[in-house]
């Protein structure tokens, strides 16, 4: 008997993303809400009638009831498809959390709770053996169970839980430890984590999803989902990866030897076309330029804000040096002795005095500028 | 540029019209009096050339006389070797015109005025001259030329200093950062201000909404611990097995609490029973010991009465025996009484006697005494009665003595020598002098030579001789007077009366004192004594002889001890005597009591025969009482094991009163519990509502923003600050460049005014410093003739500077040197001279003495006759 199940975990739904200003925040929220949609799309393509959320369904235990309700109205909208859900780190099942809340809201008919560390047959011959947290740190490892848990003969045994895996570094936010090896230790099918906001397959049959929509600059493949097909109890399982991002997350490192070098990344903007809007950008620029690029990296890069959603440049590493156009092209000798002198002073690394000088610079040339064309005036 | 002429009409003071013509173009002096209207002149001259004609400004309304008019001007210039006049008639009726002498072109109106400022220089060329035309009173104001002579100064000096060129845009620059600080950060202490502090506030917003979002943030994650740790509360007191436990308890309190109960009244009917049975063994084994006693006592009073019986046939003998020997001992006690009587009353009489004879004698021996000091009193009645008299006779005689031999001293000393024959001729106050006798002459003395004549001898008369004199004879006098007092005679007499007095007043103390001794009351108390005595009546006895009174003491002491001796006799056999009379009587009672009680038991018992049998009976039935009464403590003992006592039974009635409380108070926890999680849950929810892990997360995201926005702006701050630093050194030296050109066109000047001293400008041609002497000055430190004669002297070096950059503008000085003393001011009339022969120099002054030295052409004012 084939099942085949989605696998997604990490939606934290109602996380804030306070970094950014403007109504970027409201278009992140409004996206991890929309994941939901995404997602049943995704077991609707692949005939899937269930859906494993491997923990750290809501971001917070304090989020309002509105934003509640309306997680639990998307899912309830896809009455065809059961959803699956384990309370993990930042929604772990306790009094005064998030699921006793959605209880008295009153959980749709397609929803399920997996509030007890218990087996539970979710289809004919399909048992689900979910690992729910119950605090934000754990010292146990919550899967222990799953070894002693009995399920009817044949069952397909599925496994459902939310933490770091041990011996695979120190992946996730989640004081939780699971042993790699749970799978082989209880006899499961599959073990669908969460956690890791990326893409990962531990071991066979052993996979963290990620988050169905990225948070986060992090290169580790976030927003996809995972379906899963076991052709029956001990079989392999068939593990495809689909996208589900609606945002994308560039983390990019450039380093600058003069400003043209700033078009690979215009050129990546560029290309992305009417995706662009979509697109977050982290930049760090390392490098040099000269007082003179420096003004002209900040117009560009003032353009390329515009062009994507945000854009968040860190420039610590950047220095400025001298031009060999930025002293000479001044025009007046005395402008040009005290910019020679700046120079000298924002060569002297990354230091704040260096920093400090090649401000100073940037601004002898923007006002010296100004000074020259007032005088061209007169 | 040269002024040539200058002519004015309805001007200031200037009703007629008035011109100065024939400037040299050198050195022009105008020499005149106050009010003579120069200064009014060279307003006139300002006037015309930099204000419009058009224009209604306050100085040229200045310029209008007091009888009205319109302000006429007319002025004949040079400028780059062509001649030009211009003249101007403001407010009422205005019209400019400028023409080019020697035929050319004339403008007038607008153009006129276009024309002009082509000629002064456009835009800040005009500034030049107000830099060089010194009023009176402006030496002392700042030296520095404004920003607009600044630039032409500048603008002179690029022309000779390439590489001065750029400067305005660093200064331009350098204003542009200055202010752009000025809006960040306030001059002086650097405090933020503008979006700066805006940024530092927004900072602290920030921090205290975390602060306060985190507190909040805090308060539910408590809440949501509370709630779980509420729930495992009501879990663990909602438990069956604890509830359970619980009851259970109970119910084995209040089994103990039974048992107990019946323990202690057992205990109780044990100690009853106790009771009882003591009190019955009490009485048999009292009845026993009773009787038993009954017997012994009967068979001990028989013992008793039989030894008493022998006790009172000693006693009747010995009583009566006893009796007779305290009778005689009496008798011999009253007999060695009487003896001793008689005996001390002999002693009496032997001590009377002697204390008679003795009053006697002393009462005779006083009476002679006291007749011997009467006799002595009578002698003393001739004699001195005191010392005075004669210590001032023996003072007397003393200074009599002295007070003659000074005057012998003084006196010739006349001694007589008979010739043989001449005996006794020679008489002195009618006696004849003896042969060798010396006569002192202390007084005049005139002696009879008989058949001679007389010899009369004069003594000296010293001064105080007759003072000796006069006090000899008054101590003659005195002395005269104290021993005629004194009983008569010479001194010696005295002496030998006052010698005798103390004698006798000697011989007085001694009687006296004697008397005092025998009758130290007097000689009645010794007679009343003594006639106390009763010789009188004693005559006969006193005549017997008196036996000694020792012999007398021994016998009395003798009979003492007879009588003491019999009395402790006799109080040894009354003792005896008593106490035998004691024994007889206790004896009797003793008897009598006997019989008394001996008679009450035999009353109380059975008959001899029987009385075995009786008390056999009496000691069994003890016996059994004893028994009974040894169960009942047994049984005692054995409840007081188990009941427990007061302490124990309150123990087990709290154990009982606890456990009923624990089921109570775990209800009432229980409920406690549910109202609290109510509450947590309704606190819990309200913070949902606001969702502040959202709020904390959007704050902490807009403080790391405004933390990330001041610093950017203090970095900002911080580089502006390092521009405007650079800037100013730049400008520093940039100064030291500029100033060159001045400084050396001013140090010809200065060499001949001020030899030695050095003149430092600064920023804006400001003169910093004057150096001296190895020592630099301020300005304001300077005197103020110093001080105007430094301005002057700059303001030649402006003058020469734009001069030599065929900018040449007059430097007018209008009353412009008034502090400096002669020496200063002839030298700089050197100074203006040599001016002079590099541009135009106008020299307004009202002091012509000062400035006669003064070389140039004098200026004089005429009429004028303006055309039509």
């Amino acid at each position: 008997m084939a099942f085949t199940f989605v696998h997604t975990a990490d939606w934290q739904i109602g996380k804030t993303f306070g970094r950014f200003t403007g109504d970027v925040p409201g278009q992140l929220r409004a996206a991890r809400l929309d994941a939901v949609d995404r997602l049943a799309s995704v077991a609707q393509a692949s005939g899937a009638a269930h859906v494993l959320v491997a923990g750290d369904v809501f971001d917070s235990e304090l989020l309002d009831d509105a934003t509640l309700r309306s997680a639990l109205g998307r899912m309830a909208v896809h009455e065809w498809l059961a959803w699956h859900l384990l309370p993990g780190n930042h929604d772990p099942v306790r009094a005064g959390g998030v699921w006793g809340r959605l209880q008295r809201f009153g959980v749709p008919a397609n929803v399920q709770l997996h509030l007890v560390a218990e087996p539970v047959e979710i289809a004919a011959g399909v048992a689900l053996l979910p690992a729910p947290l119950a605090a934000r740190e754990m010292r146990g490892d919550p899967t222990q169970w799953m070894d002693r848990a009995a399920t009817r003969d044949g069952a397909i045994r599925l496994g459902m839980a939310h933490g770091s895996v041990q011996g695979f570094g120190s992946l996730g936010e989640a004081a939780v430890p699971i042993d790699a090896t749970r799978r082989r230790s209880a006899g499961l099918d599959y073990l669908a984590l969460g956690d890791w906001h990326g893409l990962k397959e531990i071991a066979a049959g052993v996979w963290y999803s990620g988050t169905p929509e990225p948070d986060s600059f992090a290169a580790n493949g976030p927003g996809n989902a995972l379906v899963v097909r076991i052709d029956g109890a001990g079989a392999p399982p068939l593990v495809e990866p689909v996208a589900t991002a609606h945002f994308r997350w560039l983390g990019r490192r450039l380093v600058l030897s003069r400003l043209a070098d700033l078009e690979r990344i215009e050129d990546e903007v560029a290309s992305l076309g009417i995706g662009q809007a979509r697109h977050l950008v982290a930049l760090g620029l390392e490098g040099a330029v000269t007082a003179g690029e420096s003004a002209a990296l900040d117009s560009r890069l003032a353009e390329m804000s515009a062009k994507v959603l945000a854009l968040d440049v860190d420039r610590r590493l950047l220095r400025t040096v001298a031009g060999s156009g930025d002293v000479a092209g001044i025009g007046d000798e005395v402008l040009e002795a005290v910019a020679a002198r700046l120079v000298e002073k924002a060569g002297e690394g990354a230091s704040a005095e260096g920093r400090i000088a090649a401000r100073a610079l940037r601004l002898l040339l923007a006002y010296g500028g100004d000074a020259a064309a007032e005088h061209g005036r007169r | 540029m040269k002024i040539c002429a200058l002519r004015v009409a309805s001007c200031g003071r200037f009703d007629s019209p008035v011109a100065i013509e024939g400037f040299s173009g050198g050195l022009d002096v105008m020499v005149g009096p106050n009010e003579l209207g120069k200064s009014t002149l060279l307003r006139a001259l300002k006037a015309a050339l930099f204000e419009r004609h058009t224009t209604r400004k306050a100085e040229i309304e200045a310029l209008r006389p007091y009888g009205g008019g319109a302000p006429l001007i007319e002025v004949d210039f040079e400028i780059a070797g062509r001649r030009w006049r211009l003249r101007k008639q403001f407010l009422a009726e205005r019209t400019a015109e400028l023409a080019a002498l020697g035929g050319g072109s004339v403008a007038r109106g607008a153009d006129a005025e276009s024309e002009l400022e082509r000629l002064l220089g456009v835009g800040n060329g005009a500034a030049r001259f107000p830099l060089l035309w010194l009023d009176q009173g402006g030496t002392l104001a700042e030296a520095a030329p404004g920003e607009k002579a600044g630039e032409i100064l500048r603008s002179a000096i690029s022309r000779e200093v390439s590489s001065a060129a750029g400067g305005d845009r660093a200064r331009r620059l350098k204003a542009r950062v200055q202010a752009v600080l000025a809006e960040l950060v306030t001059p002086g202490r650097g405090q933020k201000r503008g979006r700066y502090l805006a940024a530092q506030r927004e900072v602290e917003a920030c921090e205290a909404g975390l602060a306060k979002a985190q507190q909040a943030l805090a308060g539910v994650e408590d809440l949501l611990g509370r709630l779980g740790h509420l729930d495992e509360q009501a879990r663990l007191a909602g438990d069956a097995a604890v509830r359970s436990a619980r009851l259970r308890r109970i119910a084995d309190a209040e089994a103990h609490l039974a048992e107990a109960r019946e323990s202690i009244a057992s205990r109780d009917r044990a100690r009853l029973a106790v009771a009882e049975t003591r009190a019955t063994h009490d009485t048999a084994a009292a009845v026993a010991r009773t009787y038993c006693e009954s017997l012994d006592e009967v068979v001990r009073l028989a013992a008793e009465a039989a030894a008493d019986e022998a006790a009172a046939d000693a006693l009747g003998t010995d009583l009566p025996t006893a009796a007779a020997a305290c009778a005689g001992l009496e008798q011999q006690l009253e007999a060695g009484r009487r003896d001793l009587a008689a005996a001390e009353a002999e002693l009496a009489a032997v001590r009377t006697r002697q204390r008679h004879q003795e009053l006697s004698e002393r009462c005779q021996r006083a009476e002679a005494a006291n007749r011997r000091a009467g006799e002595l009193r009578l002698s003393l009645g001739g004699l001195p009665a005191s010392d005075g008299p004669i210590r001032e006779a023996r003072r007397l005689a003393s200074r009599i003595g002295e007070a003659e031999a000074r005057l012998e001293a003084r006196s010739a000393a006349v001694t007589i020598s008979y010739v043989a024959g001449g005996e006794g001729r020679i008489r002195l106050a009618g006696r004849a002098v003896g042969q060798g006798e010396r006569i002192v002459a202390d007084a005049p003395l005139e002696l009879e030579i008989e058949g001679v004549g007389r010899v009369t001898i004069a003594p000296g008369t010293a001064p105080d001789q007759a003072v000796l004199r006069d006090g000899l004879a008054a101590d003659r006098r005195a002395l005269t007077s104290i021993l005629a007092a004194s009983g008569g005679g010479d001194v010696a007499a005295l002496e030998a009366r006052h010698q005798q007095a103390r004698q006798v007043m000697a011989e007085l103390s001694e009687a006296e004192a004697h008397l005092s001794a025998l009758a130290p009351l007097g000689l009645d108390r010794l007679a009343d004594e003594l006639a106390a005595l009763g010789p009188a009546s004693h005559g006969d006895t006193m005549r017997l002889p008196l036996p000694e009174e020792a012999s007398v003491k021994a016998a009395i002491e003798r009979l003492r001890g007879n009588v003491a001796a019999l009395a402790g006799l006799l109080s040894v056999r009354r003792v005896e005597v008593e106490r035998m009379g004691r024994d007889e009587a206790a004896r009797t009672a003793r008897t009598n009591e006997r019989a008394r009680r001996l008679s009450a038991l035999e009353a109380g018992l059975p008959p001899v025969p029987d009385r075995e049998a009786k008390r056999l009976a009496s000691e069994l039935a003890a016996a059994t009482a004893s028994r009974a009464y040894d169960e009942a403590l047994r049984l005692l003992s054995a409840w007081e094991g188990r009941a427990p006592d007061a302490t124990g039974f309150t123990r087990l009635e709290a154990d009982l009163m606890a456990a009923r409380d624990a089921v109570m108070r775990a209800d009432r926890d229980e409920a406690a519990l549910a109202a609290e999680r109510a509450r947590v849950e309704g606190a819990l929810e309200s913070a949902q509502r606001e969702d502040v892990a959202a709020e904390t997360a959007f704050t902490e995201a807009a403080a790391i923003r405004a933390r990330a926005n001041l610093a950017d702006i203090a970095e900002e701050v911080a580089a502006l600050q390092l521009l405007d630093s650079e800037l100013a050194a730049e400008e520093a030296r940039l100064t030291s460049l500029y100033v060159e050109p001045v400084t050396s066109r001013l140090a010809p000047y200065l060499e001949v005014v001020l030899p030695d001293a050095a003149i430092e400008l600064g920023d804006g041609y400001r003169v910093a410093a004057v150096a001296r002497g190895g020592r630099s000055e301020a300005l304001a430190q300077l005197s103020d003739g110093t001080r105007e004669q430094i301005a002057v002297i700059v303001r030649l070096g402006f003058a020469r500077l734009l001069a030599d950059q065929g900018m040449a503008v007059p430097l007018v000085l209008d009353d412009a040197l008034v502090y400096s003393d002669d020496a200063r001011i002839a030298s700089m009339h050197r100074a203006l001279e040599m001016a002079a022969l590099a541009h135009q120099v106008i020299v307004l002054t009202c002091r012509e003495q000062s400035f006669a030295g003064l070389a140039g052409h004098r200026l004089r004012l005429a009429s004028w006759q303006p055309r039509s």
